[in-house]
């Protein structure tokens, strides 16, 4: 079977600096692959390449067996993307930046299917009509999954997810990320929230100075194990 | 089709909430009506005038002709037998040399307030010194004065900057990019059809500004489609190379202020600064002589052909106007103030005059076809060349008046002069021979306005070109 992502020998550099030594990694369909690391890692320059965002130095980024640097359009396509703050336009309601985010990936809905992924997000009804900019962080995140609900994507890349929310919230956000992976999406998250990582996560990668140097079942390990592994990681 | 329609309707959406865009095409709506009105105005008051000139002659004209025929006093009397005195029909019906405003003169004024465009026209000619001095500033040489085509070629392209300048800021600083390069898989079609938008947003307005002043102008002369269709093609080409050099700008990916502040110098190198260096250069070129100096040479020849024997200046005229030696009386024409005397006067300054003023003229002729071939490559300059040419308000169009009237002077001269050197009078049926001046703007310059129009695409389709290959080097993110 085909791997939802993979990484060949991927590797990136900015002249003299290393961002990300040569990468091999492999995330089958359905699997929520969370990545650990301190700032300046790794992590963000993984997802970025395979968002297509920069052009690898070597190796290949693949989004379900295509090459992403070379198929950048097309790989988008399979791929949803929710960054650490969700940036929509703040004159515009929740509704409306759905809606136009939806066209812009080739979509259109009802107004009523629009509300309906809102609240599969987690959004409240009556912040459906209200303008973004008066949005709390974990609202604007909630507008950002349902792009991605709605984009029907069978790759979601995230990106420090949820840096900033208050524990309800990221139990939701948990929800909603174990339920987008049991209909198979696969989920590549970026993340410092080891106990998070830990309670969803099937698998766990912990990345140190561009290199990946554990990836552990998250099943056969506690969050304390996958502390104590991480701070020996990092040294 | 579906991507170009999603931002239409988001561009829009957006639109309606930013105030400062509504503004800024709203004060300059008003601008370019209130432009409209000004030039209406103008045109409007020199159509009045006209008339009004008109009007004085055929007054002029009948009152000359009652008094041919009016012997109710002694005075009357006298006045009916010196009727037909060619000096006093001169004196009494100076014909009026117009240049009549063109169709689209209310939308271009150019030099329509600066030079002059009525002489009244005798048998001898009037130097006008003013005629003569040439217009230096580069902002009145070009841009004339404030009418609808200084709003389309000097403020339009600062709309377009204001609306532009920020549409790749706008969205870095709102953080959309990431998703919409996601979501789309196209950022940089994004940024091109949030330009296209604006584009045709304002194409539309310039569309319908120019439909107003076709209506203002054909509410003061004849319709003129062809000058419409020329003048709609060239603004439009205009708007559409702002909006490349906007594009190449902002697909440079830097910030708005910096955008903005490349954008707003192109807009002062190409209108203010280029146009004024090359006039520079070019007064240091061809370097003319002051009005005064010309006043004083007129007065100098003026006293010295005067003081002339009168048998010098009969001959001199006999010599040179051989078409009149029928009326030669040597002993009447070397009395000085003879009539050949005079005549002969004012052909020898005016041939002394000409030998003064036409290397004069053909030297300003020379500088002025240097300075427009100089600014041939600068859009902004040729574009308001060519909307004012189609107003005939442009320097070509009063020159071609000023040769016509010259003309107009000669076929006058050559239809007084047999009667005035021979002492004979005019009969009031003879009034209906008078030699009338007719102008009408020289034709257009297709091959200019085509030049134009060529070299509009190819600078628009030059800087989307290299802006596409912006798009490849500059990333967005």
């Amino acid at each position: 079977m085909t791997n939802a992502l993979e990484a060949a020998q991927l590797a990136k550099n900015y002249n003299n600096h290393i961002a990300l030594h040569p990468l091999e990694l492999q995330i089958p369909p359905g699997q929520i692959f969370c990545l650990l690391g301190q700032n300046g890692a790794g992590k963000t320059t993984t997802i970025n390449l395979f968002l297509g965002f920069i052009e690898p130095s070597s190796g290949q980024a693949l989004i379900n067996g295509v090459n992403v640097a070379k198929n950048t359009d097309i790989t988008r396509q399979a791929v949803a993307y929710i960054p650490e703050v969700v940036h929509l336009y703040g004159n515009l309601t929740g509704v409306e930046n759905l809606d136009f985010f939806n066209r812009l990936a080739g979509f259109r809905f009802s107004p009523k299917e629009l509300k309906a992924f809102l609240l599969k997000a987690g959004l409240q009804e009556e912040a459906h009509e209200k303008k973004l900019g008066g949005y709390s962080k974990g609202m604007r995140q909630k507008v950002g999954i349902a792009i991605a609900l709605a984009k029907n994507a069978s790759v979601i890349l995230m990106d420090e997810p949820t840096s900033g929310l208050d524990p309800k919230a990221t139990l939701e956000f948990n929800a909603i990320c174990r339920e987008l992976s049991d209909q198979g999406k696969t989920i590549l998250m970026a993340t410092h929230d080891i106990f998070n990582a830990t309670s969803l996560g099937h698998r766990i990668g912990i990345m140190r100075d561009g290199h990946l140097k554990h990836i552990v079942d998250a099943s056969g390990i506690t969050a304390e194990g996958l502390q104590q592994l991480y701070f020996e990681s990092i040294g | 089709m579906l991507l170009l329609k999603t931002i239409f309707r988001h561009e829009w959406k957006q639109l309606t909430q930013q105030r400062w865009m509504w503004i800024s095409l709203l004060a300059f709506v008003l601008i370019s009506v209130l432009s409209l009105v000004t030039g209406r105005r103008s045109v409007q008051t020199r159509l009045t005038q006209i008339d009004s000139i008109h009007t004085a002659y055929n007054r002029d004209y009948a009152a000359v002709l009652k008094k041919f025929t009016d012997t109710s006093t002694a005075k009357a009397k006298t006045d009916a037998k010196n009727a037909g005195m060619p000096v006093m029909i001169n004196f009494r019906l100076p014909q009026p040399a117009i240049k009549t405003p063109a169709t689209l003169s209310p939308l271009a004024t150019g030099m329509m307030d600066i030079l002059p465009w009525y002489q009244q026209i005798r048998y001898v000619k009037n130097f006008n010194e003013a005629a003569v001095v040439p217009v230096s500033n580069p902002l009145v040489l070009f841009a004339g004065s404030f009418d609808y085509s200084f709003v389309l070629i000097y403020l339009l392209p600062l709309l377009i900057i204001s609306w532009c300048y920020a549409v790749f800021d706008s969205e870095k600083n709102a953080g959309t990019i990431r998703l919409l390069a996601v979501q789309s898989g196209k950022p940089e079609t994004i940024f091109r059809l949030k330009l296209l938008f604006r584009a045709v947003l304002l194409a539309a307005v310039v569309v319908l500004l120019n439909i107003a002043g076709f209506v203002v102008c054909s509410g003061l002369q004849d319709t003129n489609w062809m000058a419409y269709g020329w003048w709609m093609l060239l603004s439009l080409l205009y708007l559409l190379f702002w909006f490349s050099l906007c594009r190449l700008f902002v697909a440079f990916r830097k910030s708005g202020i910096a955008t903005a502040l490349y954008l707003i110098t192109s807009w002062l190198a190409l209108l203010l600064v280029i146009p004024s260096l090359c006039n520079t250069y070019m007064q240091a070129k061809y370097p003319l002589p002051l009005q005064d100096e010309i006043a004083a040479y007129r007065r100098h020849q003026s006293e010295e052909i005067w003081n002339s024997a009168p048998k010098l200046l009969a001959d001199s005229f006999n010599k040179n106007n051989p078409q009149y030696a029928a009326s030669i009386d040597e002993a009447k024409d070397t009395v000085k103030l003879s009539d050949r005397y005079v005549a002969g006067y004012y052909d020898l300054l005016e041939r002394r005059m000409n030998r003064v003023l036409q290397p004069l003229q053909q030297q300003m002729q020379t500088r002025n076809t240097a300075l427009q071939k100089l600014l041939a490559w600068n859009p902004a300059s040729f574009t308001q060349g060519n909307l004012a040419g189609l107003a005939g308000t442009n320097l070509a169009a009063y020159d071609f008046y000023s040769v016509k009237a010259d003309s107009f002077q000669k076929r006058w001269q050559a239809f007084l002069y047999p009667y005035h050197l021979a002492d004979q009078l005019l009969k009031p049926e003879q009034f209906n021979q008078f030699p009338q001046f007719s102008y009408q703007d020289p034709s257009l310059d297709v091959a200019h306005l085509r030049r134009s129009i060529i070299l509009l695409s190819l600078f628009s389709l030059l800087f989307l070109i290299l802006s596409n290959r912006a798009d490849r080097y500059f990333r967005f993110i």
